[in-house]
């Protein structure tokens, strides 16, 4: 009953004034960058983490994940009106958005994807509360092994399985991992590698990092290759009669929503392939598979619920235990680290009416998506006929001033050009991004409970080893994760030379 | 036998990276980095980690040797991926116009240095009315200055302006 009381107490104090500016203006924000095709989500949060800065918790956080809610969404208008996802995770509703719209039904579609988002994110949220802080008491009982195997389990998650290979994924983290080295020792108290600045003694600037590795990584590649401008002409409005999906496609919603959960817990699998697993699941279940892929309103529905859901389902992981699924997440951990929290199971015991706040804030994202998304529909088709020199010079002014305002120094500035110049050779040469955010961010605590678990075992470490029965686990666990894309290309290379073998013998 | 450059110089910019961790590590001072009670010191854990880098790179850097010594020659001499040298050349000067927009901001101020590398990556992004590029560079420049003040009541660089 205390729960229930707090749970509710927090969604109520999430309606604040402050909070649900932040809400607002991060969802809007959201939806505007996820209209902007290669913008995404991420970069958004990447450029809103400095004003984070000037807010209180609930509503900073609230901020980046209206961002992420909206953002989630906004390639969803993109796809139906002009047939190229505004974001990856609106690929799949792409497929059944775009031809819906070249039959007249535009105005479906993106109503359609409204209201599968709105119903995803809200599930996502319910989901959310439940799980997360049972979820955090079990990891309360974990010792500095337990937390440095989990730890190490998130980033060889996401090393193994980003795109690109896993040796590449391997060297991003363990670059993200030595540059959270820089500054004092989190031990000791010796300062390292700061190249004999004051200024670095605290690290390097999270927001420097952030914003370099992602956002002047991604301006250097538009200024490399610019995107052509988007004409849109069709003239898109809201049905409200897909409301009336609701009701009588109510299985769908709530499956793709499971779905959605179940694979943003997952680190690194993300949005993309929630949307996709959902939207093949809907057709192999459907009575009329042959529709999809024609304008069939179930693929719309499967994939945006699914995609949506994900956030919620992301967010658990990172609340919980302090491991973030995925780069967007990273960031939102990012944003708690700036106001001093630490995520984890013990910000559950320590801060509960910040977290419930966020619950609130996450749940209340979910239902403004609704009128947001759709009131804004033809504002930001509008959006995609500005020149691309006008984005890139607000998205730059934005950097540098969001940069300096933090702390105001011109070392920050240096450090956004470096990581964006790293960040863009990475991506030219096929390494992941997102370890190195996630590596950076999982750095300290890895390191701290690494060297903890070094003291405690004092040297035995088959000993110490086989009476952690859950740290055992966690290390098989990223044995796997190692072995599973190795394994992976084997299969594919065996099913490639079958095929390629001529068929029948003399 | 061409060389994959797309995996050896990062794999070099790898073996520099780790390998500077590395002897760095060992300029640390060692009595102050020991951990009370033993343990993996402040010096051995970034070190360790530089290794890592070290020893992936280097395999990196093998593995694209190798494959490239095991690969038949391009059939026809025909070029493999071509780099887009134009677009690398614009990468090259937006990061040089950046460099210099970080050395003189101090100096010169916010006011009079931001609208030029506004412009300068308006140009680059395929802007060419002049008229326009200046109106939004300078526009822009002031708005966000006028936020600055504001809003959030910080002073941006005056420069020459002081």
């Amino acid at each position: 009953m205390a729960e229930v009381i707090n749970i509710i107490g927090g969604l109520v104090s999430a309606v604040d004034l402050n909070t649900a500016l932040a809400m607002l203006v991060g969802l809007s924000m959201g939806v505007l960058i996820g209209v902007l095709p290669g913008m995404g989500p991420l970069l958004g949060a990447a450029l809103a983490i400095p004003f984070t800065y000037y807010l209180d918790p609930v509503p900073s956080i609230g901020l980046l994940i209206g961002i992420y809610q909206g953002g989630n969404y906004g390639g969803a208008i993109t796809a139906t009106v002009l047939g190229i996802p505004g974001t990856p995770m609106a690929a799949a509703t792409l497929l059944d958005a775009y031809p819906m719209a070249l039959k007249g039904q535009a105005s479906e579609a993106v109503t359609l994807a409204a209201v599968a988002s709105f119903f995803g994110t809200v599930f996502s949220g319910v989901l959310l509360i439940i799980l997360a802080k049972p979820l955090a008491k079990i990891a309360l009982g974990f010792g500095p092994a337990e937390t440095m195997a989990l730890a190490l389990l998130g980033l060889t998650t996401i090393a193994a399985l980003s795109q690109g290979s896993t040796i590449k994924g391997l060297i991003a983290g363990l670059f993200g991992l030595s540059i959270a080295t820089i500054g004092n020792d989190p031990i000791t108290g010796l300062t390292r590698f700061n190249f004999g600045r004051t200024e670095l003694e605290g690290g390097i600037a999270l927001v420097s990092m952030f914003m370099g590795i992602f956002a002047v990584s991604e301006l250097l590649l538009q200024i490399e290759r610019p995107v052509r401008a988007f004409q849109a002409t069709e003239r898109v409005g809201i049905d409200f009669t897909m409301f009336r999906t609701l009701g009588n496609k109510i299985r769908l919603y709530i499956c793709s929503s499971l779905l959605g959960v179940a694979i943003g817990i997952i680190p690194v699998v993300g949005n993309s392939t929630a949307s996709f697993f959902s939207y093949k699941l809907a057709k192999d279940l459907s009575k009329r598979p042959e529709g999809f892929g024609k304008g069939e309103a179930d693929g719309v529905i499967a994939s945006e619920a699914a995609n949506s859901a994900c956030t919620g389902g992301a967010l658990i992981p990172m609340l919980a235990l302090g491991i973030p699924g995925d780069p967007v997440v990273a960031v939102v951990m990012g944003g708690l680290l700036i106001q001093g929290l630490t995520p984890g199971p013990t910000l559950f015991f320590t801060q509960p009416d910040v977290l419930t706040g966020i619950f609130g804030a996450f749940l209340m994202g979910g239902i403004l998506l609704l009128p947001i998304g759709l009131a804004s529909i033809s504002i930001f088709i509008r959006v995609l006929r500005t020149p691309l020199s006008i984005l890139m010079a607000a998205v730059l002014l934005l950097l540098i001033l969001g940069t300096f305002w933090v702390q105001r120094y011109i070392l920050d500035l240096w450090q956004l050009w470096f990581f964006g110049i790293v960040g863009y050779g990475m991506r030219k040469t096929g390494y992941p991004l997102a370890p190195v955010a996630i590596g950076y961010v999982l750095g300290p605590i890895f390191e701290v409970n690494l060297r903890r678990t070094t003291i405690v075992m004092s040297g035995d470490f088959l000993g110490y080893m086989m009476s952690r029965p859950i740290t055992m686990t966690l290390l098989v666990l990223v044995g796997i994760a190692l072995l599973l894309p190795v394994f992976q290309s084997y299969i594919a290379h065996r099913t490639q030379r079958h095929r390629q073998e001529p068929s029948g013998k003399n | 036998m061409r060389v994959d450059l797309k995996n050896l110089i990062p794999g070099l910019c790898g073996l520099v990276f780790g390998g500077w961790l590395v002897y760095e590590t060992f300029l640390l001072d060692v009595d102050l980095a020991y951990s009370v009670g033993g343990g993996m010191s402040a010096a051995g854990y970034p070190r360790l980690l530089g290794l890592g880098i070290l020893g992936l790179s280097a395999l990196i850097i093998c593995k694209s040797i190798l494959k490239r010594f095991l690969e038949r020659a391009v059939a026809n001499g025909q070029e493999e991926s071509s780099v887009d040298r134009s677009g690398l050349k614009k990468v090259g000067v937006a990061v040089l116009g950046l460099v210099i927009y970080t050395l003189l901001l101090n100096t010169v101020g916010y006011l009079i240095i931001t609208p030029f590398v506004l412009a300068l990556v308006m140009i680059l992004v395929g802007a060419r009315n002049w008229l326009y590029i200046l109106a939004t560079s300078i526009l822009l420049t002031i708005s966000l200055h006028l936020v600055s003040l504001y809003v959030f009541h910080i002073m941006l660089p005056e420069g020459l302006l002081e």
